[in-house]
């Protein structure tokens, strides 16, 4: 489904990410994180993403264990000693520690399930093309050709199938070689009919203009400055807070308290507000549909 | 003062002794519609690249190019790669683009027009091919028609004054090929757009065009308006070129042989109307019926299969059943959709049915070994580089020989590549074939099992007619010797003119079965050009010009 | 060349940013700011580079038609774990037209693929990791040492195994703690299987096939008349 945050500007979906990003890195809090995990799935049940979110969230999972389970193994650092494994000390700052990275972990891992669905191929292009426009040109060209090449693949397993020639029967190496096999029709068939393309781009003024102009399929209102100006404040904001220890759990060498301070409260906030970004831009549209009705 | 001068052109490719294009003259007013025809490497596609500079292709020119009375070299590139606009054959290796919105705008983009202006034009130019749709959608899910039309519209964009195609319609089927010239037509009629346009359907370009070029090793063989160049061919006897006459001009001179001179001939179903209307005392032949043999062994046969690509998906075959009986030349037609190339996957194995069977030999198809399978039959796909893992025919043959345990190797090949005339083309790369020789070959990889019952989809996409008629000689030779043979297809005329029965399969089902004859004539849109003309007339209704010269009793007139 | 000082200019600017950003938000783990700064240093001269070249339709689409290939190579592969040609594609692929054009082809498999994949934190190292495969081997193409079968497959080898304990890194320096060397190895005991299947199918690949794609590469190699690219 598409919400309010697909229909801005990619710039500021870029820069919704990247700033959750970076204060996903900064505020080093179990509590923090764990908020952000809860708002970043809601966010991604908006988009309709429960499938993904489903299928995802065990490995996701996994990948958090893996980290809570391998920090107190590898470090040694921390003041209060649990027990020992194999003669080493496993320490309660390590697992804290380990916590708080899998939260991370998590956390960002579901950022990029969000970041999946509403950053399209075409978005992702138009923002590449802002820096790069020869790399994103044949980008564009490369995600054009993969599901024709995947077309190719189909006719030509269906047409080798009756011919006897499967890739889906025999040992591994006899498989892996009628793969390879496949691939390679593949690819002189693909360059035989990719001299046509050439021709195509050429017929059509390639490489005649020294500077391409690119068609502004997006284009930047003043109230999505204005949202580029709040994403940044809020980040901004953020940055410096987490730097003066506010919002960020004292581990090493001792753990310290979970419990916030008034000011820990105020960053709570901002780092609240920033999360919630597309649910309140949903909330927002929703409201103003309801007043115009 | 023509638009465009050719004069004395020659041409010829760095690696070959002879020439592309030898001694071309020609002259193009603006505003002209220009078909050219020919047999594949007669030029056409060279010709057409000498007028646009960019692919120009290496190699010795003499003579002259002018446009606009002015040598093309002395326009500056950028302005003449947008006045000279080029379409090419295959719909889906032009496009550059993941969405039909970036497509459009390539060209564009490439020339350096700014934003607004862009806007406006694709404005416009969605507008006129009615392309709003799917101006978001992905490229790839567009059918071959649609990315047709989206690479035209993406050239006009550019605002071309003079349009240039090679074989646009090829890869299409005959409605969708309908649809481009439709749009071609209207460029030319209402902007007095000058059209130089490659194509093998001439029948569906007679009335269009306002000049038909027939080449031929290189050169120009007839050059003049449409009925003038049916008239020389026919007077010449041209074998090269006879093939590409409508049927309805040909009947005409046959039946009427002493017209020849006046200049005029039907080339449409409308006139051909008109001409048999004062057309009097031509009498049916009293035909024996041909004997059908009482019984005859069922080679493939489906019972009841259903089938469907995805669980939710709705069903593409319904309940169908036929019997394909030894000997048997089979038509399967249909339109779009309706389940012909699913039929023929279901009857390879590549699919299964989801109920019924299908049976070769009586024997379910699932209970044969895949090695035993892939010696009964043989399936020739659209494309038949597909039937090609290694890079040459030999290669594969052993390759082929090896995986099916097949003794006497070298015998074979021998044998099979002399039969087929393509001996010389064992040890060839074989992308570097031509079209008829690749044919050839896959023909020649799939009749080196000795297979009980050929499957062939779509034969005759993209040949010329002359390549139709020889890859039909392949066919009766084949059928001859007795196989069966299973053909899906489009075009009805082809059906008409070889198979003898014929299926119609509509919505997942087999609507008619019969003798192609009987099929086709109780036919209203699918069916033959000549019976669309002979039906409810005076004369005895055919199917083919064939037919008419054998059954119909044409009166010696005075 | 105006357009060209403005992409080294913006490039170096970029480098910069991601130095002074990594120092800010990781200042107690250093091996982090290195990392990032050694990809960031290597791939965006690259890419600038690339950027610069006034290429031709043929180059770029041939480029485009060899990532796309390295892109989609990992799909009919998928049942068979840790086996993937895609590293294969990219060594022949740089062996045939260079070091520049097997970086940009590894990159940008890298980027199509997780387009369709899913991009993740991974996808900058997965740019880095195949982009360096192809531009090693590049480098080294004329060498009598990758021009034997032998050579080239104990290439495939090496890299099999320098891609996963690369590949290892974003994990481990950003989700770990502090450690010592020997903690450092230990993890890389634990990934030794998947890497062995990646480095002994890049060793049969490139065994078995490299010298017929090679053929296949050149012959059109001469067929698109291009040198080498990018």
């Amino acid at each position: 489904m598409e919400t309010s945050l697909h229909h801005h500007h990619p710039f500021i979906n870029l820069l919704y990410y990247g700033c959750v990003g970076v204060l996903l890195m900064v505020f080093l809090h179990p509590i923090f994180l764990l908020t952000a995990i809860l708002l970043l799935a809601m966010v991604n049940l908006l988009h309709g993403n429960k499938e993904k979110l489903k299928k995802s969230f065990p490995y996701f999972i996994f990948m958090g264990l893996m980290v809570i389970v391998l920090n107190p193994i590898f470090v040694r650092k921390g003041a209060t000693i649990l027990f020992y494994f194999r003669n080493n000390p496993v320490t309660l700052e390590a697992i804290v520690y380990g916590m708080v990275m899998a939260f991370m972990l998590i956390s960002i891992l579901v950022l990029f399930l969000s970041f999946n669905h509403v950053i399209n191929s075409r978005k992702f292009m138009f923002l590449f093309s802002k820096v790069w426009p020869q790399l994103a040109l044949l980008l564009m060209l490369t995600i054009r050709f993969v599901p024709l090449f995947i077309r190719r693949w189909r006719e030509l397993y269906e047409v080798q199938k009756v011919r006897n020639h499967s890739i889906s029967q025999g040992s591994i190496r006899m498989r892996a070689s009628a793969g390879m096999l496949y691939m390679q029709k593949l690819l002189t068939w693909s360059l035989e009919e990719a001299l046509q393309s050439a021709e195509s781009m050429k017929a059509r003024g390639f490489g005649l203009s020294k500077k391409r102009t690119a068609y502004q399929a997006f284009q930047m209102t003043r109230r999505d400055w204005g949202m580029v100006v709040l994403l940044g404040v809020l980040t901004v904001i953020g940055i410096v807070g987490a730097k003066q220890k506010h919002g960020v759990l004292p581990i090493y060498p001792q753990l310290g308290s979970f419990s916030f301070s008034s000011t820990d409260w105020l960053y709570y906030g901002v780092f609240f507000l920033l999360v919630s970004f597309p649910l309140i831009l949903e909330g927002g549209e929703q409201i103003r549909w309801h007043l115009s009705k | 003062m023509a638009f465009i001068e050719i004069e004395n052109v020659c041409f010829q490719y760095p690696d070959s002794t002879d020439r592309a294009l030898h001694d071309l003259s020609l002259e193009i007013e603006e505003g002209e519609f220009i078909v050219v025809a020919g047999p594949s490497g007669c030029g056409k596609t060279t010709f057409l690249k000498l007028l646009k500079t960019e692919l120009t292709p290496v190699g010795e020119l003499s003579g002259h190019v002018r446009y606009k009375e002015k040598p093309l070299e002395s326009f500056a590139e950028k302005k003449l790669s947008q006045e000279i606009g080029y379409v090419f054959q295959n719909p889906e290796n032009q496009i550059l683009m993941e969405d039909v919105l970036s497509e459009l705008v390539f060209g564009l983009e490439n020339h350096g027009i700014d934003s607004d202006e862009m806007r406006q034009r694709v404005a416009e130019m969605v507008h006129f091919f009615g392309l709003g749709p799917m101006l978001h959608a992905d490229t790839h899910t567009l059918s071959g028609g649609q990315k047709q039309l989206v690479n035209l519209a993406s050239v006009l964009l550019l605002r071309p004054k003079l349009l240039l195609l090679d074989e646009p319609t090829s890869q299409l089927d005959p409605l969708q090929a309908k649809e481009l010239l439709q749009f071609l037509q209207r460029l030319n009629e209402e902007f007095g757009m000058t059209i130089i346009l490659v194509e093998h359907r001439l029948e569906d370009v007679f009335l269009i065009a306002d000049q038909i070029l027939l080449m031929s090793d290189g050169g120009i063989e007839y050059n003049g308006e449409p009925k003038s160049v049916i008239q020389q061919v026919w007077l010449k006897d041209d074998d090269r070129f006879l093939a590409y006459l409508p049927s309805v001009s040909k009947l005409f001179y046959l039946i009427e042989p002493e017209k020849i001179h006046t200049g005029e001939v039907p080339v449409t179903v409308k006139e051909a109307h008109k001409w048999l209307k004062r057309l009097r005392g031509i009498d049916g032949l009293e035909m024996a019926a041909s004997t059908e043999p009482a019984e005859k062994n069922a080679v493939l046969q489906c019972k009841q299969i259903h089938f469907k690509y995805s669980k939710e998906g709705n069903f593409v075959l319904k309940n169908l059943s036929f019997t394909a009986f030894e000997g048997d030349f089979l038509a399967i037609v249909g339109g779009n959709g309706s389940g012909k190339s699913t039929l023929l996957k279901c009857c390879t194995h590549i699919v299964k049915p989801i109920k019924g069977a299908v049976y070769l030999n009586h024997k379910k198809l699932k209970t044969y070994k895949k090695e035993n399978l892939a010696g009964q039959m043989g399936y020739l796909p659209q494309n038949p580089l597909l039937c090609f893992m290694a890079e040459t025919l030999e290669e594969e043959l052993t390759n082929l020989s090896q995986r099916l345990k097949l003794t006497d190797t070298k015998q074979r090949i021998d044998s099979l590549t002399t039969q087929l005339g393509i001996h010389h083309i064992l040890h060839k790369h074989i992308h570097d074939c031509s079209g008829g020789e690749q044919q050839k070959a896959a023909l020649a990889l799939l009749l080196f099992t000795e297979p009980r019952v050929l499957l062939i989809d779509e034969p005759t996409k993209g040949m010329d007619p002359v390549s139709k008629l020889q890859f039909a000689n392949l066919l009766k030779e084949l059928h001859h010797n007795g196989m069966t043979i299973i053909m899906v297809t489009h075009d009805i005329e082809f059906a008409a003119n070889h198979a003898n029965r014929c299926l119609l399969l509509f919505d997942g089902m087999i609507t008619v079965d019969g003798p192609t004859e009987q099929v086709l004539k109780g036919n209203y849109f699918y069916t033959t050009a000549l019976n669309r003309v002979t039906r409810d007339s005076c004369v005895p209704e055919v199917l083919t010009l064939e037919e008419a010269c054998r059954t119909w009793r044409v009166p010696v007139q005075s | 060349m105006e357009s060209s000082r403005t992409v080294l200019v913006t490039s170096a600017f970029v480098v910069l940013g991601l130095l002074f950003i990594s120092v800010l938000l990781f200042d107690d783990k250093p091996y982090m700011i290195v990392c990032t700064a050694i990809m960031g240093l290597t791939i965006i001269p690259l890419f600038a580079r690339f950027e610069l070249k006034n290429i031709q339709s043929k180059e770029i689409v041939l480029l485009a038609v060899l990532a796309a290939i390295a892109a989609i190579s990992r799909v009919p592969f998928a049942p068979l774990p840790s086996v993937q040609p895609t590293t294969f594609v990219i060594i022949v692929s740089a062996i045939v037209l260079g070091p520049e054009a097997g970086f940009i082809i590894g990159a940008s498999a890298a980027i199509v693929s997780n387009i369709f994949l899913g991009q993740g934190p991974w996808t900058p190292w997965q740019m880095y990791a195949w982009g360096m495969s192809g531009m090693i081997a590049g480098l080294l193409r004329h060498t009598s040492f990758m021009k034997s079968r032998f050579g080239l497959s104990t290439y495939g080898f090496i890299i099999g195994f320098l891609f996963g304990w690369f590949m290892n890194l974003w994990f481990i320096l950003g989700f770990l703690g502090d450690f010592t060397w020997k903690t450092f190895v230990s993890a890389y005991v634990a990934s030794f299987y998947f890497d062995l299947a990646h480095a002994l199918s890049n060793v049969f690949f490139l065994y078995l096939f490299s010298s017929s794609w090679i053929h296949i590469l050149n012959r059109f190699k001469r067929k698109y008349a291009i040198l080498d690219v990018a």
